[in-house]
């Protein structure tokens, strides 16, 4: 072995000492938080900052557009029906007279709710039920799973209706209407991922160092679980804001006259072949939104994520 | 193993019977009758009718009947359609939309996943970005709308498939391409997601350092690791696809039993609506207990049987 | 090696589950489309504008043909006509009349949900009676015709009717007998039963009795004097006991099938029996039903012409208008109003008719809404939210065929002179356009009344309906022109599930209700249901002189003075405002331009087909 190791092109002088001494402790970096860090990164995402601008736009306009418009998005005009988007009128008006852009932005303010709200509460119930369902295995496992089962059977429109008389009409009770109907997706499938990581090492890691079990749950294994679920959330929102719209068509959605993107929809599918744009606007502001809303999901979670540093 | 077989199987005969128990009360709970109906009648009609059907019973008397009945496997003749039974409506149409969903489940399954992987693979280009906007638009374009439009256009318009109803393989085309928009699209996504995850962990690190090449670790480990999270939900979803979709089914007006599910409800039609529960109920029990097994097997590191 | 068996045995299931799904088919046994139809369309078209002098004879040609066709609706005819001379451009003159016409008639209509008349709830499954069984007396467009009963006497009391039947047969080739007429009535009549219909019956002597569970089967007088002839006696001399059949057409039913089957009775195709012009040969529940004529009809020689009728449920208003577009089917039952402008320039031959039904909106009383209670019980109130409705421009918007109404009597109704009842009886009541004027008039006088300083101080009330289509658009218009033109800002438009809404309507839980009522067989039907305890009064209103006009009218025997009375009676209802007519739904039935003498009922029930022609 010295042999070979003499008669190769490497020679002693190749090897320089390196100074072991207060430099190499020095971090080369400034110190800088995670948030910070986390919002460093989303900055230079160009597709990030278009996303948010846009939603922050659709808020703005949720508040101030059905302020500043000169037509209420209630007041019915019969001798202005079905008309095209025109001067007069930015998106045309719908089969009762009303002013199209007063209503989408009237609109907005409700299915935003409803579809930020339908989708981040069941997320949230499901993630914690399925999470512990999954952690913790055996009996609770077994019976939280069951309940699951039997919730997944019963038709959604049952309880939901059994729901909205106990609470009455209105988003609060529309919200927790979609969130009952709606948690035991997630946890199924956060109880999934959790089954996976739970025997992990690092998981593993941060029990010898300690950690308690619902400590273990948050800060160790939902961050991976995170990204998933980000993705959910972005079809949970459209769902939810199309529950509404069917909701309101049984009776059990927001009440007349307040409408909502999923109500403006469904009535423009209706009339779709003769007055196209009844369905087409409400349509194209839904599908970007939710665009929006998941690119910008996408970097954040890509942001955050330890892995991605750069 | 065995044991943990016989403790599902229990334990999912007790679900089933909850689940009939649950329904049972939550729907008899529903304020209303099922002869409440646009066709006025006097209070002394209903009355007659309610009497005849043996609705106007304590209910604790209605519920015994009701399981007893069950156990027979007999779920009651439909109120709405007098003299039809409500396990003939089922036989006859659960079929049609089984197959329906198997050939949804089969299109959107495997592009799903490949549109999943090579979103993952072009990570940042214009692929990606690409399958990332189609796959949005699948999930935020409710399912009636795309109905209305692929048969305005492909049926209408250009003429190339049957406008609807189900007489032969053509007339499947519209229905299930309808029905697996959304799901491919949600399937591109997650795969994605679970793909970038995948990529990350430190047995793919190992993979390359070894001296695999890009191909062989897509395929050897990143898509098996990645599928494994999928499968628990693919229990609820072929539930979900087996009991078909009402908005498909009524546009493109298909004979399943997906429009049951919805106006069964509405018109509070007691037996056809416990039926199809129960029918469904008993569906998603062993689809999951199926499903739990698959995944212990195919997980080496999930112990299911605790 | 396990997860190999595991995918294996995936991918077997499954195919095996294809290959199992292919019986899921349904049967094609419609007459080939014909993709070619719009084609044709399109070319009779071209035409059509080149050669202007060939149009004007055929339209000549064509347009004295048609003022005899009994199918479309007064009106419609010559637009209908104008639309088939166009295409007749393409068709050699040659065909005329005498075109012996395909064998078979596919359209779009409601699905039928049982085959068992007594049990049946439904208008539509007693449309699909009319063509497959046959009673007394068939209705027509007009009135009525002998069917299953050859000729018949009336007494000179007018109180007794003699039916002398003719020779026919069941489907199963036994003879139609007066026991058969005797039994069914008794099923009609069944107090445990509850038949739809059976409020009409009660003009029998001893039916209302029996049916109320006081009386005996006995004492009803239906007879049967011989296999063949059939006595009806009637307990007063002015009932029309034939248009009271016709409406209702109470058909015969053979008892020992009904026993044999049961509950059943009426579930399957075999399970039925046929005494009409057709018999069902094939039934998919909510799908699609096959009717093939009975040759042993005693009228299938010279009339009803089509050999096999199939009727699809089609769920989807687009989808209906697709096939039709596409060839696929002759006709369709009804369609959207937003349709109805794109199909006729497309030269289909559209007839918009009004299902005799009034949509109307009730004021409760004695709602339980205690801050609104004298609000709604006053009948100034009441009158100033109906003149404030321009009711014509808001049925106008929601469906283009819908249109506005404002009174109790519909227009069907003739008196013994052939007028309209409406014309020779007028009523003051809110003009289709409203009159905000008036409107404002009542609204200030009620306030006063009530205490009220202005519009904006009056309690909370809710205006509620059941899911439909049209009622939230309606509900919506209706709340906005009470608070754009009398200042009312505290109506609230409310909608639930119809079983929700109806129990709420009958357990008087609500403040104003939109409901509909179906026309009935007399003019003075509808009158009769907002009587103390009639069928659409659960309570919220109760009116002496209303109910003495009423009890007037069921014991006069004189057409004309039962259309006095009437008059009498719907003006104090409206003058007291409680019942608030809106619109007439209205529908529209389609038809290709080869289909010939299309009718379906506009009053009662019935597909009309004894001459439905397809030329195709």
């Amino acid at each position: 072995m010295n042999e070979e190791v003499k008669n190769s092109c490497v020679s002693a002088s190749d090897f320089v000492r390196v100074d072991r001494g207060m430099d190499s402790d020095v971090i080369a970096r400034p110190s800088i938080s995670y948030w910070k860090d986390v919002w460093r990164r989303l900055k230079t995402d160009k597709v990030a900052i278009i996303c948010m601008v846009y939603l922050l736009i659709v808020i703005a306009m949720a508040v101030l557009a059905p302020l500043l418009s000169q037509y209420s998005y209630d007041s019915t005009n019969l001798s202005h029906l079905n008309e095209g988007p025109s001067a007069a009128h930015w998106f045309g008006t719908d089969q009762a007279g009303r002013d199209l852009w007063a209503r989408i932005w009237v609109g907005a303010r409700i299915s935003l709710l409803i579809g930020f709200g339908g989708a981040v509460v069941p997320m949230i119930v499901g993630t914690l039920i399925g999470g512990i369902s999954g952690y913790f295995g055996g009996w609770v496992d077994m019976v939280i799973m069951r309940i699951i089962d039997v919730g997944a059977c019963i038709p959604d429109l049952v309880y939901i209706t059994l729901i909205m008389l106990f609470l009455g009409a209105g988003p609060g009770s529309i919200v927790i209407a979609i969130a009952i109907s709606g948690w035991m997706g997630t946890a199924r499938s956060v109880r999934g991922r959790m089954l996976q990581f739970k025997n992990r090492e690092f998981v593993l890691a941060s029990r010898t160092l300690g950690g308690s079990g619902l400590h273990q749950i948050f800060s160790s294994i939902l961050p991976n679980i995170l990204g998933q679920q980000v993705v959910s959330l972005t079809s949970m929102i459209p769902a939810a804001i199309f529950m509404e719209a069917y909701l309101s068509f049984i009776g059990l959605g927001v009440a007349s006259p307040m409408t909502s993107w999923g109500q403006l929809a469904q009535t423009g599918q209706k009339v779709f072949r003769q007055y196209p744009y009844q369905l087409f606007i409400p349509g194209v502001i839904i599908s970007v939104t939710i665009l929006a809303f998941y690119l910008f999901g996408n970097s954040l979670r890509d942001a955050m994520d330890p892995h991605l540093r750069n | 193993m065995k044991k943990y077989i016989l403790q599902r199987v229990v334990i999912s005969l007790v679900t089933v019977w909850l689940i009939a128990t649950c329904s049972f009360f939550l729907i008899h709970a529903l304020p209303g009758d099922p002869f409440s109906t646009e066709r006025i009648m006097s209070v002394e009609t209903k009355e007659k009718m309610l009497a005849y059907y043996g609705l106007d019973r304590p209910i604790l008397e209605q519920y015994g009947t009701f399981m007893k009945n069950l156990l027979h496997g007999d779920f009651g003749y439909s109120l709405k359609n007098p003299g039809q039974s409500v396990n003939g409506i089922i036989a006859e149409k659960f079929p049609v939309s089984a197959m329906l969903g198997i050939m949804s489940w089969l299109v959107s399954l495997p592009l799903g996943l490949l549109f999943g992987i090579l979103a993952a693979r072009k990570h940042g280009t214009a692929v990606d970005y690409g399958l990332v906007a189609f796959s949005v638009l699948g999930v935020s374009v409710p399912v009636f709308i795309v109905a209305s439009l692929f048969q305005y256009l492909f049926a209408i318009k250009l003429g190339w498939f049957p406008v609807s109803r189900w007489r032969g393989w053509s007339y499947t085309v519209l229905p299930v391409l309808t029905l697996s928009f959304g799901s491919i699209a949600g399937r591109t996504r997650s795969m994605r997601t679970l793909m970038f995850e995948v990529m990350s962990e430190d047995y793919v690190k190992t993979a390359k350092a070894k001296g695999l090449s890009a191909r062989e670790i897509v395929w050897r480990h990143q898509i098996r690791n990645a599928i494994i999270p999928m499968i628990p939900t693919m229990g609820m979803e072929i539930v979900g696809i087996l009991m078909g979709s009402f908005v498909v089914e009524n546009i493109f007006s298909i004979p399943g039993i997906g429009a049951y599910f919805v106006t069964s409800v509405q018109s509070l039609d007691y037996s056809m609506t416990l039926g199809l529960t129960v029918f469904l109920g008993i569906f998603v029990v062993v689809a999951n207990f199926l499903v739990d097994l698959i995944y212990g097997l195919v997980d080496p590191r999930i112990r299911v049987a605790k | 090696m396990k997860k190999k068996l595991i995918s294996m045995i995936l991918a077997a299931s499954m195919s095996a589950s294809l290959l199992a799904g292919c019986s899921t088919f349904e049967s094609d046994n419609s007459s080939s489309k014909t993709k070619t139809t719009k084609a044709s369309t399109e070319a009779a078209e071209d035409d059509t504008e080149t050669s202007a002098a060939k149009e004007t004879e055929a339209a000549d040609a064509k347009e004295s043909a048609s003022e005899n066709e009994t199918a479309d609706a007064a009106g419609e005819t010559k637009d209908t006509a104008k639309a088939e001379t166009e295409e007749a451009e393409t068709k050699t003159e040659a065909e005329g009349s005498e075109a012996t016409g395909s064998g078979s008639f596919v359209w779009a209509c409601p699905s039928l949900i049982g085959m068992n008349p007594v049990k049946s709830n439904s208008n539509n499954d007693y449309d699909v009676y009319y063509l497959t069984q046959a009673g007394l007396v068939r209705p027509t467009e007009d009135g009525y015709e002998p069917d299953l009963a050859e000729r018949w006497e009336i007494s000179k009391d007018k109180l007794t009717y003699t039916f002398y039947l003719r020779d026919s047969k069941w489907s199963d080739g036994e003879p139609v007998k007066a026991d058969d007429f005797v039994y069914a009535f008794s099923q009609y009549l069944d107090p445990e039963l509850a038949w739809i219909n059976q409020s009409y019956l009660t003009y029998i002597e001893g039916a209302q009795a029996y049916a109320s569970g006081e009386g005996k089967w006995e004492d009803v007088a239906v007879k049967a004097k011989d296999d063949k002839t059939l006595e009806i006696k009637v307990t007063n001399p002015g009932t029309d006991l034939l248009t009271v059949l016709a409406f209702i057409t109470p058909y015969p039913l053979r008892q020992d099938k009904m026993e044999e089957y049961g509950d059943a009775y009426g579930s399957s195709v075999d399970k039925s029996l046929y005494s009409g012009p057709y018999t069902c040969t094939e039934w998919i529940l909510d799908s699609k039903y096959v009717l093939t004529k009975n040759d042993t009809y005693w009228d299938a020689k010279d009339n009803w012409q089509i050999q096999t009728i199939e009727g699809m449920e089609i769920a989807d208003d687009g989808t209906k208008v697709a096939m039709f577009e596409n060839g696929e089917i002759d006709a369709i039952y009804t369609i959207g109003g937003q349709y109805v402008d794109q199909m006729t320039e497309d030269g289909a031959a559209v007839t918009p008719f009004s299902s005799n039904g009034i949509e109307a909106m009730y004021f409760n009383e004695n709602t339980k809404n205690e801050a609104a209670k004298e609000v709604l019980s006053n009948a100034d109130f009441r009158k100033a939210l109906s003149y404030a409705l321009n009711r014509e421009g808001i049925a106008q918007a929601v469906n283009p065929l819908f249109h506005g109404y404002n009174r109790i009597t519909t227009e069907v109704y003739t008196d013994g002179n052939g007028k309209k009842v409406t014309d020779e009886y007028p009523v003051e009541c809110a003009p289709l356009a409203g009159d905000e004027e008036k409107a404002k008039e009542y609204l200030d006088k009620a306030l006063k009344a009530l205490g009220y300083a202005d519009a904006s101080e009056l309690p909370d009330m809710t205006l509620m309906s059941y899911e439909r289509d049209d009622h939230k658009l309606m509900g919506e218009m209706m709340v906005d022109a009470w608070k754009s033109i009398l200042g009312i800002t505290s109506i609230k438009y409310e909608q639930y599930p119809i079983n929700t809404a109806i129990g709420n309507f009958y357990a008087l839980s609500f403040d104003m209700f939109v409901i509909g009522t179906e026309g009935g067989v007399f003019p003075y039907s509808n009158a009769m249901n907002f009587k103390t305890g009639g069928d659409l009064n659960p309570g919220y209103w109760s009116n002496e002189k209303y109910d003495s006009l009423i009890a007037k009218i069921s014991e006069s025997t004189d057409a004309k003075e039962q259309n006095d009375i009437l008059n009498q009676a719907e003006q104090l209802i409206l003058d007291e405002g409680i019942y608030c007519p809106l619109y007439m739904q209205g529908q529209a039935t389609v038809a290709q331009d080869y289909v010939e003498n299309f009718s379906v009922a506009k009053k009662g029930y019935g597909y009309f087909f004894k001459d439905l022609k397809v030329n195709k």
